[in-house]
């Protein structure tokens, strides 16, 4: 097994198990394309579909090595931040923001998505976990369970970092 | 790397913190930084945003439904210009009175609250009541009807700076606090004599209009949190922080509880900060017996005179407090004619530290063996 596969792209991806791969990352990269937009409004000019490919495409041309499932989601997630910032920018039409709920309900509703972004990258400069956490719950969906194991670590540990990562971004984003 | 492990020891604090209740996280805190003040501030502040998993578990697993854009169509009479805000439950536009030419404020519930019988017949049935309030603090209401189905008000179109705004950007001179709590306890005074409680007084809904008014907004149109879904996270820890004990417990809003939201306001308004830091209800569903720290006790040349008005205002027991906004606001007169009373901003030196309201030493006590027993998980 190669530690650092290389995100397969359409081309390169024929042989069954880079298939696979393929079929399976597409469908995380839905999942957390439908997360992002869910606090767009349904008439946005970028559909989720359209920010899969997208997403997509990018990460094939960063020519980026995923190290594991979760370093990969984390990785398409803020790919479509960067684009629907991007195209809220284009749009001089204010901002873009984002909706953070997990299968209990909804943590921040409808944040402003460059201040989020921002106060994301921060906290990931002082606790990486804490802001992979976030991320994996809030934006891409998995459950403690699924987030625990990944990370290799106990799901009271994710619930722990979870309570005080909220409640740090709580605070940071009220300023705003 | 020093932010870093701020972070980290904040983190163990604030970790620990959570799994005692809520009453003795204070003391906890206190004892667990070991004298950091910046570390104490930190761990309490953040408190303060913390949200418990159980907290939403209730809510929706949906994302919130986008209320319909309705710019450039028509409502009734009126013309939709543009979104003028959105809120916990409703959304309001700007928009154009057809007939009569001028601007108008439109509110719809937002989707999901128009489709519950219950907030909608409150919805209506308010907006009945407080259009036969006239006070120049209160937005009239010029009419109620219903769009596709959902039903709004339009009403007067006020511009201005809310509270809650002014005290992100600059801080309030005590005088001028003190002045604007005076006004929207008359504006309050006036709506309880025609049986109308506000249930939501807080610096979202105070404003200040362009033109200096002082307007008491949303004004009986706010729903109780326990009447619907409306908890989410943000709206709710929002508001908690303003509602009087007895109506956190689950009883009804009333005018003590309106005196009460106000006397936080103030408070606020004085110091920036809510006198109890994310101190509400307990696991137990009850509300820690705090007491609020006297704010001359943190803002250089405040007079005590406030302190006395503040603990009334903000008694636990509603039978405490003042029986009616009528006497709040004549204190607060007289507090305006408090010669120190100082009129230029003040801020607080720190944080306020809510005390338990009785038998300290005990509690310290026995948190301090929790420390240094067992850990609490």
């Amino acid at each position: 097994m190669s530690t650092n596969p290389a995100i397969p792209s359409p081309e390169n991806a024929p042989s069954s198990d880079l298939n696979a791969l393929f079929v399976r990352l597409y469908e995380d990269l839905r999942v957390i394309a439908r997360r992002h937009m869910a606090g767009e409004r349904r008439d946005h000019p970028l559909q989720s579909t359209a920010l899969v490919h997208e997403a997509y495409m990018r990460l094939v041309n960063s020519g980026a090595k995923v190290e594991n499932r979760a370093h990969f989601l984390r990785l398409a997630s803020r790919t479509m931040r960067r684009i629907l910032i991007e195209e809220a920018r284009r749009r001089k039409v204010g901002v873009a923001h984002i909706t953070l709920y997990d299968e209990a309900g909804v943590v921040f509703p409808k944040v402003d998505m460059i201040d989020f972004d921002r106060a994301l990258t921060r906290l990931e400069e002082l606790n990486e976990r804490q802001a992979l956490v976030v991320e994996l719950r809030f934006l891409i969906g998995l459950t403690v369970e699924e987030v625990a194991s990944e990370l290799n670590v106990s799901e009271r540990t994710i619930k722990g970092d979870t309570a005080f990562a909220v409640a740090w971004l709580r605070r940071e984003l009220k300023d705003h | 790397m020093h932010e870093r492990e701020r972070h980290q020891r904040a983190f163990v604090v604030f970790d620990g913190a959570i799994a005692v209740p809520e009453a003795e996280r204070g003391a906890f805190v206190a004892q667990a930084c070991g004298g950091d003040a910046d570390l104490e501030r930190d761990v309490l502040s953040l408190l303060e945003h913390h949200v418990p998993e159980s907290k939403y578990e209730n809510m929706s697993s949906q994302p919130p439904e986008e209320p319909k854009d309705l710019t450039g169509s028509m409502v009734g009479r009126y013309r939709v210009l543009n979104l003028q805000g959105q809120g916990g439950m409703a959304v309001v536009w700007k928009a154009e009175d057809h007939v009569l030419g001028r601007k108008v404020a439109i509110k719809f519930l937002l989707p999901v609250y128009a489709r519950q019988e219950t907030p909608r017949r409150r919805f209506l049935r308010e907006a009945r009541a407080v259009s036969s309030l006239t006070h120049p603090g209160i937005a009239t209401v010029f009419d109620v009807g219903e769009h596709e189905g959902e039903p709004y008000i339009a009403m007067q179109f006020v511009e201005g700076r809310t509270v809650r705004q002014r005290l992100k950007e600059q801080p309030y001179a005590p005088a001028e606090a003190v002045r604007v709590a005076l006004h929207t306890a008359r504006v309050l005074q006036h709506a309880h004599a025609e049986g109308i409680i506000h249930r939501d007084v807080s610096p979202s809904n105070i404003m200040v209009t362009n033109d200096g008014t002082i307007m008491v907004l949303d004004f009986g149109i706010a729903l109780r949190s326990s009447d619907s879904r409306l908890s989410r996270t943000g709206d709710l820890m929002g508001t908690m922080g303003y509602m009087a004990p007895e109506v956190l417990a689950g009883g009804s809003a009333t005018a003590q509880s309106d005196i009460y939201s106000l006397g936080v306001v103030l408070y606020q308004m004085l110091t920036r900060y809510v006198p109890f830091h994310g101190t509400q209800t307990g696991p137990d569903g009850k509300i820690p017996e705090l007491q609020a720290e006297a704010v001359s006790r943190i803002v250089r040349g405040v007079p005590k005179e406030v302190d006395a008005v503040l603990e009334k205002a903000l008694a636990r027991d509603p039978t405490a407090r003042y029986t009616s906004a009528k006497k709040f606001a004549e204190d607060l007169e007289g507090l305006m004619r408090v010669p120190s009373l100082p009129h230029y901003p003040r801020v607080a030196s720190r944080p306020p530290k809510p005390r338990p309201a009785g038998g300290t030493s005990a509690r310290i006590r026995s948190v301090f063996s929790r420390l240094t027993g067992k850990s609490s998980t």
